[in-house]
């Protein structure tokens, strides 16, 4: 699996100050994306961003989240957040995402699998 | 019709974080005016300005965000806002609380939500620069809401769960002062029981630099000389941001709810030049009429007013054009006069607010803040009263001006409630 262009030209200073207020974790998992990327890495990156753009009233940890966990239903992620969360990741990763591809994932899964499959790798 | 009062305001400004921080500046005539290097390597040629201590908002994304300790914001309701979007929600914590009011009390229907600010021009030009790098693909979700005009309004109507009148006001520098004076309106005409005007603004070299394009911005270095409102040798005004929040409320809505009113505003009136649509009229007519109107409205004569919260941009157009026009009408009895922005900076769609606040700030703590930076009276108002120090003095009204492009000009009249 290759590291996403837009990551690699990056540097570890500049992704930080492209997510400074994140979480920590969140910005340790795109940095470790950066240095060594597998389906792994690259699923706890998309969630520990995915996580700040929960509602308030929905807060809480995705680590454990299952694939089958819906965006909408299960996380109460509205179609902006949606679009927020997947912007932020187009300007971290440098990976292209168009609002009304993300407005077709459905589960944590679908997610997963787009940014692999943009990555041309297996999400197994 | 409803007598109008103030319940609660709220100040975010380079004068500090809260009201009392103000009115402790407008005491000692402490300026918030600091050099100002945005871009440390470049040589810009303008110098001066009024950032807001304590916040950090230099990222283009709410989750970058910094501010006070003390202030309780959750961040997630910054998401999507405009980065003067955080100093309103400051100055809305601060007016709800002295106007006694909870979170989910706007939801009455009877609430409304009057707001004003310029939008973003730094979200609108860094997003649409990034859309056109992209060929016009992608933009972000949230670009438009974060920058358009309209921007306090969208939110804050969510935020308080407005469902009675919300809007937005965009008359340049008479913006919010605007707002107040229809906020004043509805709330007569019975229309509502309250609303919650806010006015803010970003300081950022894309809000700011347009107007060193028209000769307007101070190019001076030296922070307690380059703003010198109505000075022989003003130069022009140095920007400031910020927010300012209050809360209008029919008198008996506020004794329904068994709050003190802070003030009263007793009038106010607008006029505007017919002239151009960026310099005021040299003789300042509009100004003049809008003084009387709100005279008229207020049932009051010149006599009756002790201070005067002015305009006072420190720009040679406009100086001159206030001067005349308090000069016909003060002619013979001059209250005392200032230009509060000679300490806060000139906040553009924010100033009619913030002076509001300023002016009523005044009327209760019983002082005349003095003009700031003011050497050499303009020829304009040789007659004009401006005291060079702050004085403790009782107010019975104080006047605030304000004039925008288009020779927008609106004045209230703040008496005791």
């Amino acid at each position: 699996m290759k590291i996403p262009e837009g990551l690699e030209r990056r540097t570890e200073a500049e992704i930080r100050e492209e997510l400074r207020g994140f979480p920590p974790p969140a910005i340790d998992a795109v940095v470790s994306l950066k240095s060594g990327t597998n389906p792994a890495s690259l699923r706890a990156c998309l969630l520990s961003v995915l996580e700040f753009y929960l509602p308030q009233a929905a807060r809480r940890s995705l680590a454990d989240v299952p694939d089958s966990a819906r965006l909408r239903e299960d996380l109460a992620l509205d179609s902006l957040a949606l679009a927020e969360a997947a912007f932020k990741l187009d300007e971290v990763l440098g990976i292209p995402v168009e609002t009304r591809e993300v407005g077709n994932l459905a589960t944590v899964g679908d997610l997963h699998a787009f940014f692999c499959a943009r990555l041309q790798s297996d999400p197994s | 019709m409803n007598d109008v009062v103030v319940t609660g305001v709220g100040l975010v400004s380079s004068l500090g974080t809260n009201a009392a921080d103000a009115l402790d500046a407008m005491r000692h005539l402490r300026t918030g005016l600091v050099p100002w290097h945005p871009l440390p390597d470049t040589n810009l040629p303008v110098t001066i300005a009024g950032p807001i201590p304590g916040f950090d908002v230099s990222g283009l994304d709410a989750a970058s965000w910094s501010w006070p300790d003390h202030l309780p914001i959750d961040r997630s309701v910054l998401r999507g806002m405009p980065p003067h979007g955080l100093y309103a929600m400051a100055a809305l914590t601060e007016a709800m609380a002295q106007a006694n009011l909870a979170p989910d009390a706007c939801r009455d229907g009877r609430t409304g939500l009057y707001a004003a600010s310029g939008g973003s021009p730094r979200l609108t030009f860094r997003r649409l620069a990034a859309m056109e790098n992209n060929a016009w693909q992608r933009g972000h979700p949230l670009g438009v809401i974060s920058s358009v005009a309209g921007t306090l309004n969208f939110h804050f109507a969510a935020i308080l769960g407005i469902r009675g009148e919300s809007c937005g006001f965009v008359s340049a520098c008479a913006s919010s002062a605007h707002a107040i004076g229809y906020a004043a309106d509805s709330i007569r005409l019975g229309r509502q029981d309250r609303i919650v005007v806010i006015g803010a603004e970003d300081l950022c070299l894309e809000s700011v630099m347009p107007f060193h394009g028209m000769g307007a911005l101070t190019t001076g270095s030296d922070p307690a000389l380059a703003m010198r409102p109505f000075d022989r040798d003003r130069s022009g005004f140095a920007a400031t941001g910020g927010a300012a929040v209050l809360i209008l409320e029919s008198s008996s809505s506020a004794r329904r709810r068994h709050v003190t009113p802070l003030a009263r505003l007793a009038g106010w009136g607008q006029a505007a030049d017919g002239y151009h649509p960026a310099a005021p009229h040299p003789q300042g007519i509009g100004l003049a009429d809008a003084i009387n109107l709100a005279l008229a409205d207020a049932q009051s004569s010149p006599a009756d007013v002790d201070y005067i919260n002015a305009h006072g941009t420190g720009t040679p157009a406009g100086d001159a054009a206030e001067a005349l026009a308090l000069s016909r009408i003060f002619n013979s009895s001059c209250p005392p006069i200032s230009s509060t922005k000679a300490l806060t900076g000139h906040g553009l769609s924010l100033a009619g607010a913030m002076e509001a606040v300023l002016s009523i700030l005044a009327l209760r703590h019983a002082i005349i803040p003095g003009q700031a930076h003011l050497t050499h009276p303009l020829p304009e108002g040789a007659h004009l009263n401006f005291p060079r120090l702050t004085t403790s003095h009782p107010i019975r009204s104080a006047l605030n001006n304000s004039s925008g492009f288009g020779g927008a000009n609106v004045v209230h009249l703040f008496t005791h409630a």
